[in-house]
């Protein structure tokens, strides 16, 4: 088995794990905050067997919003937290003045453990963005608040950029630009 | 000639279909988690429905000078049968207190059957109010009448009883609510 397939095996787990539990944690929140009453029933027809389901449209709605909201801020605090960390290790390498501020902020330890690939970022964000396209799928069908549909869509375009952005600066590690060799 | 080990070639396609299912799994289990609306089956073992109306009923209890020991109780059919001491008074004055609390936790519109008497009713009006409608129960002319209650789903409904007598009443009365659904 290739390495580099063992090391995407190894890191996609965290996220997988993470999307299960953010949408499960965000349910149990949204029913022990608002007192809820769940039902959960045994469906024959379908991919799946077990449906939850409430008897009032409202709270169908209330508590698949907020475990969306939930779940999406599960996955984009990390994800974000490696995008800006690569970003300003890279900013080290090409601006001394980067180095002074963060020398001054005392996080010089942090910033040059480079422990953020490329790979790393590139399946946090695909686990963001899928989970985004998900919650703005719902948000069109009418079953998530549209504030929280439009919340993820700007999320899908960070992740977007932020993917790109890691690896024009991974490209740039390779095959350095002329005008940023000196 | 030397065995060449197969078992990471072999082990390579069985890795690629953990890699995709790593991303599926998860986003499916999202799609399934989120809860729907419908109608509560309430089903008992064998799929026996032996609770057919779902609609909660509660009594509001609490301390009044004329509604006294206060009760309610359920038969086996489900029905209800709310009962109270109304203890002597003053005639021409109107007593009321809010007694039960109906909701309805089922997808449909309910109803609900009011069918109210008190003993020695001799010109006393009874009625029920529900919000600003009045359902009289009993009146003057010592008439008896079953009123319907509609609650929507998602619904609750608070009953005020309310009494009034021509004339001083000198001894304590029992009064009984027959609850039953339509």
């Amino acid at each position: 088995m290739s390495k580099l397939l063992r090391r995407i095996l190894k890191i996609s787990v965290a996220p997988a794990v993470l999307m299960i539990a953010g949408k499960l944690l965000g349910i149990i929140i949204a029913n022990v905050v608002y007192n809820l009453d769940f039902f959960i029933d045994n469906q024959i027809q379908g991919i799946f067997s077990i449906q939850l389901y409430y008897t009032n449209p409202s709270t169908t709605l209330l508590v698949n919003s907020y475990s969306n909201l939930f779940l999406i801020i599960c996955l984009a605090i990390p994800t974000i937290y490696f995008i800006i960390k690569t970003s300003v290790y890279q900013s080290t390498l090409q601006n001394p003045k980067t180095i002074v501020k963060i020398t001054n902020f005392n996080i010089l330890k942090w910033i040059t453990k480079d422990d953020t690939s490329f790979l790393k970022i590139f399946i946090w964000c695909s686990f963001l963005i899928i989970t985004c396209l998900v919650v703005v799928a719902q948000t069109i069908q009418g079953m998530t608040y549209q504030w929280i549909g439009v919340l993820a869509s700007v999320l899908t375009i960070f992740s977007i950029w932020g993917t790109i952005k890691t690896y024009e600066s991974e490209i740039d590690k390779i095959y350095p630009r002329e005008d940023k060799l000196y | 000639m030397a065995k060449k080990n197969l078992l990471p070639q072999l082990l390579e396609p069985i890795a690629i279909v953990v890699l995709l299912a790593l991303f599926i799994i998860p986003t499916l289990t999202i799609i399934n988690l989120s809860p729907i609306t419908q109608e509560s089956k309430n089903r008992d073992v064998l799929g026996v429905s032996s609770d057919q109306t779902t609609l909660t009923i509660d009594k509001v209890g609490g301390q009044h000078n004329i509604f006294k020991n206060e009760k309610l109780e359920r038969n086996e059919f489900g029905e209800y049968t709310y009962s109270s001491t109304v203890t002597k008074r003053d005639g021409r004055k109107v007593f009321s207190k809010p007694i039960l609390e109906v909701k309805n936790d089922t997808g449909m519109k309910r109803s609900v059957l009011l069918y109210g008497y008190i003993n020695n009713s001799r010109n006393t009006n009874l009625s029920i109010m529900v919000g600003k409608e009045t359902y009289v129960l009993n009146d003057s002319n010592n008439q008896s009448y079953t009123r319907e209650i509609t609650v929507e789903p998602g619904e609750k409904k608070t009953l005020y009883l309310e009494i009034k007598n021509e004339e001083k009443v000198y001894f304590d009365q029992e009064f009984v609510l027959d609850i039953t659904f339509e």
